[in-house]
Parts: structure tokens; sequence; C-alpha cells
């Protein structure tokens, strides 16, 4: 073993391959076989998620959960950054109105930037998946 | 379009913020009750529901703050938040931040109208194109020989003035410049439909415009169609100014006819806005034709024949690419060849000598960007608005120790606050980064008060200083002033700022934590350079005090002067006759003095020529025949026959005037003047030497010209019909009597300027305007310095008190009474007035000498204004210190020392 090695973490490993990538992407405790969100996926889903009605935050969550069928491990508590942030940039507007129970309650619906920035998000996140995926079989 | 957002994201996170906030209650609200219903559907007990739902959310907290997070903008929205919080700091502590932008504005008030003035009197280019380009000519040589007369003007000495002929022979032969132009201020009389003003008038010659390269702001300007005859003038071009202040800027007005003394001129232009004319110092209003027929401007000028009469400015623009050397070298043979060849020969008695040099005088080029002005004029102003710009920068400089001494008070009761800051992760530069915050917060707002502080001290400073010429002066502030407002504001933020933030950054978290008010946290150095500080404001305002009592005792002095003549209820009136032939002025002044004697209500009309108690008057040196002695000096006034009598003038010896005189070789002299001359009253019935006049009488002294604190000199007394200074007796009261008075020289003459009406009050007050004026700015440095001195013992005082309140609190709980803490405080003090007051009366010295002959009836060294001083400064000082020596006998030992 060279020496240079000896220098490195015990937990490092040098990914050899694609697949090596996928594989501490997905390392995790072991007691869980959920993986970690990617980088700007989340606003992707929620924009999906709140366009064909507009929604409450716990909704939001919700639908979440079930769409990925537990695949992604999302906490509440980023959820509402990402809803914040999105607002913010105006791809989210906000409605405030009685709920059921007569509290008020905030709900999230897309805008038209909003929905631009969906449509352009979906073919780009398409092109990607179908490149990455082509690889992935080709290799 | 993301920055767009980021910016309304910005707006709102800060302003908005408690609706951020709300909106985030609710959110997070609605998420547990939601997933608490949920939860108790699964069969969970309310309480249970609910904290399984904060903790699936992650804490709430938790939760606003990641959102909080999300939404900030990193280390510029840090600092806007910083900027917000210490707003809203000083919100809440009043009398501080009121105490620290007024002293900021103030400081910084004085500076910007300071350089403002100092920027536009010495330093401001002309308002044209490429104003390096131009250039001043100059003969400095000497001239004065033979028959060789200059006439100097505002804009320029005799070193500066040309004969009207070889400014044309110039013209015509020089290669170097884009053009040479004449110019000569004159006073015009200026009549147009309803009024008559005396303005500035400039002469200038058909290129003057051309050669500026300025273009009009209506009409045309004057060009080489207006200057081609000598001796005619058609047109006239009026100043931005005054065809705003007397047209109302109607773009009517041209082909309009002004009448300039007497000559009617057509209006065909108006120069472009801030343009005054060339000589600096004097605003010019109307610019006619420099072929003006002579006698029209009143005096020698102008004068078109006359090689030997030198009374023209020249100035040129270099063609491009001609350096000033080479246009000099062009230039100056052509004027060796006029001077010697068209001049020289015209002199006659000349010796071989003076000739010789005469014809040898070179010609000079000198930088001409910013106009002509005489040297005389400008020297004293500069030099002491040098004086007047250090002082304000002083001042400027203490307001910043004291402000930052005021922040460093608050600074010490802070270090706990900054201890936790730096404990609980803050790095230095975010504490660094929240105290500039604080600094600005306080310089800003103090920059825009010190705009209007700025406007109010020009004003005060154009109408009051002597010596300035402030005709030229717009009370305006540039952009430039504007800019250095901010700019000082800035810098004095950093000045004041560094100071705390040196000591609270040198803070270590962890004992500043412990000894938590801190035990030693500011440097004994500190501490002293803030000592010696008061101390020195301390001695600046006693000085500053000693002069106001010295100058206030002066003026009371003169008010009780005994000016020995009688001017109550009399109001006085000049008329000016430029424009007119001696006749004509001749005329108008007798029907003036007829019409003012038909007023209701007047009592009595005299005249002269000098007005009564005017500071200048016609100087001169007499004797009388057949004594063999030095002429004497006099100042000589002519009156009308009735002007002895009205101011009640007692005739001491020999006859007064009477109507009879006026037409005969007759005058009177005072009483100085027969002591002085060395006859006493036999100087009746002598004549004085020179002029065959015959002194009929002997009158008594009275302060009739000159300053009224000086003596009276001999004088001799002419007698005139009447002069163009009216004197007006009458009962009516003083603002109905000047209107009636207006009115009647109105219906006269509507072509008559009235150049003065005022009272004899109003006149005594001009009188003395240098002593009111110094007065009056002493006791506003002496105020200021005061309040500055006020300022530094009490940031002093109380910062110690705010550092030592452990050891207060200690001596208390051992027993001490509140009176001996009290007086530990006020100690410190004492020592400070001590030196302050005597260093303070030893400056008086110097100053004092400087204004001695400014001081009337009192000596610099005035026991009562130094004891005086002493108290008020006393009173203040014990002022000052009495809020932090109470703030000290109330230090709660238990609350103190609880921190052991």
């Amino acid at each position: 073993m060279p020496t240079a090695a000896c220098r490195r973490p015990p937990s490092y490993r040098q990914p050899k391959s694609g697949g090596a990538i996928l594989a501490a992407m997905t390392r995790q405790p072991k007691d869980s076989d959920k993986l970690n969100i990617p980088q700007g996926t989340l606003d992707l889903m929620i924009l999906t998620i709140v366009r064909r009605e507009p929604m409450h935050g716990y909704g939001i969550a919700q639908r979440l959960k079930a769409l990925t069928q537990g695949t992604f491990q999302i906490n509440p508590g980023s959820l509402f950054p990402a809803l914040y942030a999105l607002e913010r940039d105006g791809k989210l507007r906000c409605e405030e109105r009685p709920s059921e129970n007569n509290r008020p309650a905030r709900y999230y619906s897309l805008t038209a930037f909003g929905r631009k920035e969906l449509e352009q998000a979906e073919r780009r996140w398409e092109r990607v998946t179908a490149a990455v995926t082509s690889v992935l079989q080709g290799a | 379009m993301t920055i767009f957002y980021r910016i309304r994201a910005l707006v709102r996170w800060l302003f908005r913020r408690d609706e951020l906030e709300r909106a985030l209650d609710t959110d997070v609200e609605d998420y547990i009750e939601r997933s608490a219903a949920a939860n108790m559907r699964a069969g969970m007990t309310e309480a249970q529901a609910r904290r399984a739902a904060r903790i699936e959310l992650g804490g709430v907290e938790q939760t606003k703050d990641r959102v909080r997070e999300a939404l900030s903008l990193g280390s510029v929205e840090a600092f806007v938040a910083d900027v917000g919080y210490a707003f809203r700091t000083l919100r809440r502590q009043k009398t501080f931040t009121v105490i620290a932008v007024s002293t900021l504005a103030l400081g910084i008030g004085v500076n910007v109208a300071l350089f403002s003035l100092f920027q536009q009197l010495l330093q401001r280019s002309l308002p044209v194109p490429a104003p390096d380009e131009l250039v001043n000519l100059t003969d400095p040589g000497p001239k004065l020989v033979g028959q060789v007369s200059t006439s100097s003007s505002p804009s320029g000495g005799p070193d500066s003035v040309f004969s009207y002929p070889t400014f044309r022979d110039l013209e015509r032969a020089q290669r170097s410049f884009v053009g040479l132009a004449a110019h000569r201020s004159f006073e015009a009389n200026v009549t147009s439909g309803q009024n008559a003003r005396l303005a500035t008038g400039i002469l200038v010659s058909g290129s003057y415009f051309s050669v500026l390269g300025l273009t009009p702001a209506l009409g045309r300007l004057l060009g080489p169609q207006d200057d081609r005859v000598d001796g005619s003038a058609e047109s006239v071009v009026l100043s931005y100014a005054y065809w705003q202040s007397e047209f109302a800027s109607d773009p009517k007005v041209l082909g309009r006819t002004v009448v300039v003394n007497g000559v009617p001129l057509a209006i065909v232009g108006v120069a472009p806005p801030g343009f005054h004319g060339t000589a600096v110092g004097t605003r010019a209003s109307v610019f006619v034709p420099i072929t003006l027929h002579g006698g029209a401007a009143g005096g020698p000028v102008p004068n078109h024949d006359n090689r030997l009469l030198y009374w023209v400015h020249l100035f040129g623009r270099l063609a491009p690419g001609v350096t000033r050397e080479e246009a000099a070298a062009e230039i100056a043979p052509l004027y060796r060849a006029i001077v010697s060849d068209r001049e020289a020969p015209l002199l006659t008695n000349v010796s071989e000598q003076d000739l010789e040099a005469f014809r040898s005088r070179p010609l000079v080029l000198e930088p001409g960007a910013r106009g002509q002005t005489r040297a005389r004029i400008l020297v004293p102003a500069r030099r002491s608005l040098e004086m007047l710009l250090a002082a304000c920068g002083a001042v400027l400089l203490l307001c910043c120790t004291n402000v930052a001494g005021l922040m460093m008070v608050r600074g010490a009761g802070r270090n706990g606050e900054m201890a936790v800051r730096a404990t609980m992760g803050a790095a230095r530069g975010r504490i660094a980064s929240l105290l500039l915050a604080e600094s600005l917060s306080l310089a800003l707002p103090a920059a825009i008060l010190s705009l209007p502080v700025a406007l109010l001290t020009m004003r005060g400073i154009a109408s009051a200083v002597p010596g300035i010429p402030t005709a030229g002066v717009d009370v305006e502030l540039s952009l430039a002033a504007t800019l250095v407002a901010v700019g000082a504001a800035v810098a004095s933020a950093l000045a004041f700022g560094l100071f705390p933030l040196r000591n609270l950054i040198r803070i270590d978290p962890g004992k500043a934590l412990q000894a938590y008010s801190g035990r030693q946290t500011s440097s004994r150095g500190v501490m002293r350079f803030r000592a010696v500080l008061a101390t020195v404001q301390i001695a600046l305002s006693m000085a500053l005090l000693v002069m106001t009592g010295v100058f206030a005792r002066t003026l009371a002095n003169i008010a009780n002067i005994d000016l020995r003549l009688d001017a109550d209820s009399v109001v006085m009136l000049t008329v000016s006759s430029t424009g007119r032939s001696r006749e004509a002025a001749a005329r108008l002044y007798e029907r003036l003095d007829e019409e003012l004697e038909a007023m209701p209500g007047v009592s009595a009309v005299a005249s002269s020529t000098v007005p009564l108690l005017s500071i200048g008057g016609i100087e001169g040196l007499a004797t009388v025949d057949g004594l063999e002695r030095e002429p004497l000096a006099m100042s000589w006034h002519e009156v009308s026959p009735e002007f002895l009598d009205m101011f009640g003038i007692g005739l001491v010896a020999g006859r007064g005037f009477s109507a009879r005189d006026v037409s005969q070789r007759v005058a009177l002299v005072n009483e100085r003047f027969a002591e002085q001359i060395g006859l006493g009253r036999d100087v009746i019935g002598r004549r004085l030497t020179g002029i065959n006049v015959e002194i009929v009488g002997v009158v008594a002294d009275a302060k009739v010209g000159g300053k009224v604190t000086g003596d009276v000199g001999p004088r001799v007394f002419s007698p005139i019909l009447n002069g163009p200074t009216f004197y007006i007796r009458s009962n009516r009261a003083a603002e109905d009597l000047l209107n009636a008075v207006r009115e009647t020289v109105v219906r006269v003459d509507l072509t008559a300027p009235i150049t003065r009406l005022a009272t004899m009050e109003q006149q005594f007050l001009a009188n003395i305007s240098v002593e009111r004026f110094i007065a009056g700015a002493s006791l506003a440095f002496a105020a200021l310095g005061t309040v500055l001195a006020a300022l530094g013992i009490y940031g002093v005082l109380a910062y110690a008190v705010a550092q030592r309140s452990r050891e207060i609190g200690l001596r208390f709980a051992l027993g001490a009474p509140a009176s001996r803490i009290r007086r530990m405080v006020v100690r410190q003090v004492a020592t400070m007035a001590l030196v302050g007051l005597a260093l303070g009366a030893v400056a008086v010295l110097p100053l004092g000498s400087a204004v001695r002959n400014l001081l009337f009836g009192v000596e610099p060294y005035d026991p009562i204004a130094l004891a005086a001083a002493a108290v008020v400064l006393m009173a203040v000082v014990l002022g000052a210190a009495y809020v932090p020596a109470r703030r000290a006998s109330r230090v709660d030992p238990m609350s103190v020392l609880r921190y052991e």
C-alpha cells in the first residue's frame, strides 16, 4: 500500500466508477434506505405539487412524502425555507385564508414565472436524466 | 429579474419584517395543528400529538431560523440590519442622539459653508468651456510717466489695464489666440419700464462672448456687429440672474429697450445661468458694447481715442495647440512695437531713461481660468477664509472627539453586551460592522441637517463678514458642497467610531464576561488624552468667552457714544445721478429737495455729498494762507446750509451758512481744525491755501463721519445747494416715512435709482458693522466652544464614573456618604477646569492684541470680562459634571457588587 494512502482519513474511499459515485451517495446509516435529496430537486418537486391547486405547507409536505414514497428524506423543517425562498423569488405566491377549522392558513400557488421555471426545469431534467440513464445503461 | 426580487426581498426583510414573522407564525402553527390532528386521528392524545408534530417539524424556532437564514442576503444585509438596529437603539436614547447629531451637524455645517465660500471665491474657474485656455494680459512694467494715466477697476490694478487703441491694434495683429477680448466694469443706472436700479455693468468688446465660448440662454450674445463704431452702442445682454429678478424670466424681453446711464439699448439676449462676468467678486447684471460713448459711464472711461489712458482689461483664448509661452513669444514683439512706435512718441517732457523703461515694458500672459481680479481684493479674503477654514476644521475635530467620547460612555456600558456577542461567536468584523453602522446612523442625519446649517452660516458670512467680496457669491449649496458634507460625515463617523471600536474589539470575551462591567477595559492613555482634550476645550472657550465679554462691553460703550449731534427721527436717502450730466443731476436734486420738503409731517430737509456717519469720505490736506506749517490732514464735507442746524451742530464763533453762501467761496471749520492749525478762533477770516476759500466760522466738534469710535478729526464744511444724500426729519413713524420718501422719489423721477434709504439708527449700525460682526462671531464661537467643552467634560466624567462604578459601589458599601462620592467626581473636573481657565486667560493675550484696535473703551485684558467668563464657564463645567456626579452618587452598591 502506498504511504500516501495511509494519510487518508479511514472513512474515505476513492470512488472508482459511476457506480461507486452512486454508492457513495446512497451510503447512509444502515438503518435507513432513504436518499439525500439532490440540490434543486426539492424546489422542482414543490413547484410540481402546487401546479394543480393552491396548497398549504402541511399538505405539500404530505404530498411530498406520498409522491416520493419515502425515497427522499424531507424534513418539514427544510420545506419551509424552500417555500419562502420560492416566494421571495416570485415563483410562488401566497394567499392567506381561513382553513377548515377557521384558523388562518397560507396557501401556496404557482405564479406565471414559476410555471415557466417549472417547464424549463422539466425539460432540463428530462435531458439530464436521459443522458445519465443512457450513460449508466451504456457503461 | 433575480436582482429585482432580491432587492424586494431585502426591503421586505428589513421594513416588513413583522409581516414576514407573522407569515412564519401562521405557517408553522397551521402545520402543527394539521399534523397534530392527523396524529390524534391515529390515536394519540392531544399533548402527544402536538409533541410529535413539533418533532416532525424539527422544532418551531429552529424552523423559523432556517427560513430567516435562507432569506438573508449575507454581509450586506447584516450591515443594513445593523443600521436598522442602530437606528432603533438611537431612537430610544433620544438625548444622546440629539446631542450627538446636532454637534456633528454644527461641525459639518460650518465646514461646508466655509468650503463653499472658499471654492466660489478663490478656486472656481469661470463657467465657460475649457477655461484653462484663457490667459489674462498684463503689463507690469513702469507706465506712469509723462501724460500717461491709468484707471483701475475691481478686475485689476494698474498692471492689468491697456488703452483702447492698443487693444484694437493687438486684436488685429495677433495670431496665437482664437481671439482677444476687452472688458471693463462700470456702475450702471439701468432703467426699465417701472423702476431704476443701480447695477454693475460690464463694457465688453464684440469678441468677449465668443472668446469665452458661451452660448446664450435666450436670444443672442454680443458679437462683432455690436462694437463696430466707437462711441455708439445699441444692444445690451442681460445676465441670467438679472433677467430672472427684474424681468421675471420673461422670454418676450427680447427687443425691449432699457436705458443704461441715459443711453437706450435694445435687449438682444440673456447670458447663460451662473455667468456673472469675468471679474472675480463682482456680479455683472448687464453687458454693454465697449463702444458705448464716453461720458455715459461717468468718469474718464470709456475713452476710445486716448492712447495714454489705460483702462481696459484684456484676455484671450489660446489657439489650438499653442502654449502660453509660445503665445507670449509671438505677441511680445507686437506689443513692443505698439508701445514704442505709437505710444512713446506721444510723450513729452520725459527723461531719456524713463522713456527707455517705458518702451521696453514686457507683455506678460497669466493663467486666466478664474477670470480677473485685483490681488488686493482677494488676498485678505483668502487669508481670513483660510483662517476661518482652519478654525472650522478644528471645530469639526472637536465635535468628532466629543461624539467619540459620548459613544465611549455608551460603549462602557456595553462592554458586557459586546463581550456576550463575542462569546456567542460574533466575529470581530461583525462587531465592527455594528459599531460602524451606529456611527453612520449618527453621521448621515447630521450630514442632512448640516446643509441648512451651512446655508445659514453662508448667509451670515455673506451679509456680515467685512473684507470678503460677497457680491459675486451665490448663497447656494453646490453639488460639490453636498458631497463634501457627506464626505465629512463619513470621515467623522470613521473618526469617532474608531475610538470605541478599538477599545471594544480588544476586549477579551472571557475576561470581560467575568468582570462584566469591566474592571480596566479602557487604557489609561486614552483617558488621559481625553482629559487633556477637555482641558484644552475649556481653555479655548475661556478665551472666546473673554473675547465675547470684551466685545459686548465694546458694543455697550459704542451705544453710549455721544455723537454730539441730534439725529433722532431722521431718515436718510441717497439718489444716484449716475448717467446724468451735471446739469441734469442738479435739476434732479433740486426737484427732490422741493418735493421732500413738501411732504406732510416733514419739518426739515438737509443734504450733503458724503452720507452722514459713513466710514469713507473725502480726505485731504489743508492749511491756511499766511501760516508756515505742514498742511493738516482733514476731511471735507459738502453740506447744504440747513445741515448744521438740522443736526444741532452749534456755531462756536463767526457765522453759519446762509442760502446765499452756496455760490460763494466760503467754508466753516470745526474746533479741532482751528485748534490743530494753531490759530483758535483767529482762523476766521483766513483763506484755505490753494483753493481761495474763506473761513467764515467755527462749529462744534461732532461725529459726522468716519468711525464713530474714532476721535473727531479736523473737518472743513463747504456749502452746496443740495447733494445726492438727503436727510428728512419728521415726526412720522420710521417705516411710514421711509415708504413715503420712496414714493416721492419715484414720483419725481422714475429713472433715479435709490442707493440708500435708511433711518439714522440703521446708518449708525452700519457704521459699526465690523465691531458687531466680531462681537457676533465671537459670541457664536464662544457658545459653540462652551457647548463642546461641556460635552467633552460630560463625556470624560460620565465615562470615568461608568468605569469606576464598582469602586464607587464598594465605597458606598463601606459607608461613604453620597456627598463624598459626588465630591470625588467633581474633584476630577476641578483640576481640568482650573488648568483650563488659567490657560484660557493666558490665551486671551495674543487674541486681545490682535483685536485691540476694534475695541472701544475697554482693554483686551478686561477684569470684568475675565471674571464673567470664568463664572459662566465654571457654571457650565459644574453643570456638565452634575449629571455624572449624580449618577455616581446613585450607584446601587448591591447591583454593582453582585457581579463580583
